[in-house]
């Protein structure tokens, strides 16, 4: 008799997969109650918003370094010479509805995402949950949040505003300072000296939505993967915790709807922040 | 009569079939059981249609008023409406539990199953060094092929254009909005950014800093005679530190106690001395800002006379081989 994937899913789902036996270990996994283990939570409900909101504005944003003149609906930039990338999230900012909703959030998300990075860092460091076996767990972690901070870095530059020109300056003089390979690195980077060639531009944009959130992606997945494989660390409350032992809520169906919960939750901060908290006003 | 048969066989099978999920025994329970709790329920119920609404409403908006603080509050309601709702579920709905399990451990076996099947793998090669060796060679030169066509990313061997400016003997020191510098408006205690005439102003090598000082106190180093007529100077604006620009020029406000003028980076406070050819007086710039040789044409304008003492910008390994060009 064939299975119905609607009226029995777990069966049709192990007969063709034999998932059966770790979906049930999966529901179960104990998650240890204490707030501060929701901290990389928050760091990955960041991420997750951020993907979301930065999927809308890749379908807005123009990385070209091409110049124009502006004409367009605010008044105070009309005949000013600027950049197409600049002109593009100037009209996302001001004409496209919801526009300026979205890139406040991805902005604002990008900003929670390292501070939670860092806090999380902090829970680890000063618990000393990083030491063996979960090592490599931690040393993902730390360079999770230098790929955060680049992949930040890359967002606000690409934008191709007073803040971006300054913040690439600096970049180039940090390029062009490494040792012996320093002038041709800034070279080979900037397609030229600065301010970099008219490829510079859809450069930084390909590395900003494409490689640095798939190597993020990936660290992030193989990050859990191995917290999963080791277990969470606990904090000792009874005598039932202890260093071989391991206490905590399941994850189905006690842990889900907290996190899911949480899930729901940053993002609705995430949210207010971008529509009601002014951040990187571009057209001043 | 068919449709009369049809309809007691139908009700023959659903009677067999009930009959049959009846004689299958429940097994024991895995999750323990827990009391309903209504009022948590009519809590969750009201959280879900206050989000049912916000969303109602961030799409109401987004047609009629597309304000961004209200559909940001919009979405925020929904979503925090939605969150409430799972935390009361996690709290007063779900069976609340704690599981016990053991931390996983290693598996010494199967550690010395792997290294066995690896080490015994290989036992039918005789030459082992020498065929790592040769696969290195493939390997470096493999990988040396894959990068290669990084080197078109953008002028590897060609730093020429890192030395480039764009003033030249002659070039006419312009102000932003394009009208010449003219000697007796350069006061002193003041500062002035000026571009060369006609020229991209984009290139980093192009905004220079000018500044006056009395002729005596002026310590310019060897070579440099006459490169600032009635002691006005120019530098690179740009900082040779990080690449910022020179944006802050400090002047004593009493000269017999406080130090003497300085253009200073705002970035990191590098604090470069204009009457010593704006040597690093402070900060952590690495060289002096490269210092352009002025002259005052019969009009009475500022004109380049020469180019840069040295490359604009922040340093680079080999920055001091070339003169600017």
């Amino acid at each position: 008799m064939r299975s119905d994937p609607l009226r029995d899913p777990v069966r049709f789902v192990d007969e063709r997969t034999g998932a059966a036996p770790f979906l049930r270990k999966a529901l179960r996994y104990a998650f240890p109650d204490h707030w501060s283990f929701l901290l990389g939570e928050v760091a990955l409900y960041a991420f997750v918003v951020l993907v979301a909101t930065g999927i809308y504005l890749t379908f807005f944003f123009e990385p070209s370094t091409g110049q124009i003149v502006y004409h367009g609906p605010y008044a105070p930039l009309r005949g000013v010479q600027m950049s197409e990338a600049y002109r593009s999230v100037l009209d996302l900012s001001t004409t496209v509805k919801s526009g300026l909703l979205i890139r406040q959030t991805h902005h604002w998300a990008a900003d929670v995402f390292v501070a939670a990075i860092v806090i999380h860092l902090l829970r680890i460091f000063f618990t000393g949950a990083f030491r063996k076996p979960r090592e490599l767990t931690y040393v993902i972690g730390v360079t999770l949040l230098f790929t955060a901070l680049l992949e930040g870095y890359l967002g606000y530059s690409i934008v191709d505003d007073l803040l971006s020109g300054m913040g690439l300056a600096i970049g180039n003089g940090v390029a062009l300072s490494a040792p012996v390979v320093g002038g041709a690195l800034g070279r080979l980077l900037w397609d030229g000296p600065f301010p970099g060639g008219p490829a510079f531009e859809p450069r930084m944009f390909i590395a900003h939505v494409l490689l640095l959130p798939v190597l993020l992606a990936t660290l992030i997945g193989a990050h859990l993967t191995l917290v999963a494989a080791r277990h969470h660390t606990q904090f000792r409350r009874d005598a039932r915790t202890t260093e071989r032992r391991v206490v905590g809520i399941p994850s189905f169906p006690g842990q889900a709807p907290r996190s899911l919960g949480l899930l729901a939750l940053v993002a609705a901060l995430l949210f207010a922040l971008g529509g009601l908290v002014q951040i990187n006003p571009i057209w001043l | 009569m068919r449709p009369r048969e049809l309809f007691v066989a139908l009700l023959a099978i659903v009677g067999l079939a009930r009959r049959r999920r009846r004689r299958r025994e429940r097994p024991a329970r895995v999750v323990p059981p827990g009391a309903p709790s209504p009022r948590a329920e009519l809590a969750v119920l009201a959280l879900l249609l206050v989000a049912a609404l916000c969303g109602a409403g961030f799409v109401v908006a987004y047609f009629v008023h597309p304000n961004t603080q209200v559909l940001g509050a919009a979405l925020a309601g929904a979503l925090a409406a939605i969150g409430a709702a799972l935390v009361v579920t996690a709290q007063h709905l779900v069976v609340t539990e704690e599981v016990e399990e053991d931390y996983p451990t290693p598996n010494p076996e199967e550690q010395e199953a792997v290294a066995q099947i690896v080490a015994e793998s290989g036992s039918r090669l005789t030459r082992k060094r020498l065929l790592g060796a040769a696969a290195g060679l493939a390997g470096g030169a493999l990988g040396a092929a894959l990068i290669a066509p990084a080197v078109s990313f953008g002028p590897l061997f060609d730093s020429s254009s890192m030395y480039a400016t764009p003033w030249r003997r002659g070039r006419r020191l312009v102000d932003v909005d394009g009208n010449p510098l003219r000697a007796e408006a350069i006061d002193f205690a003041s500062f002035y950014t000026a571009f060369p005439e006609g020229a991209d102003r984009e290139s980093i090598a192009a905004a220079v800093v000018v500044v006056r000082l009395p002729p005596a106190t002026l310590r310019l180093p060897p070579g440099r005679e006459g490169w600032a007529p009635q002691g006005i100077l120019a530098y690179s604006k740009i900082c040779t530190h990080a690449g910022c620009a020179i944006a802050l020029y400090r002047t004593p406000k009493f000269a017999p106690t406080q130090p003497g003028p300085a253009l200073v980076c705002p970035c990191h406070y590098s604090t470069f001395d204009p009457a010593r050819g704006a040597a690093v007086e402070f900060g952590p710039a690495g060289r002096p800002l490269p210092q352009l040789p002025l002259t005052i044409d019969a009009a009475g304008e500022l004109r380049a006379a020469g180019n840069f003492s040295g490359p604009v910008g922040p340093a680079w390994p080999g920055v001091r081989s070339h003169p600017a060009s």
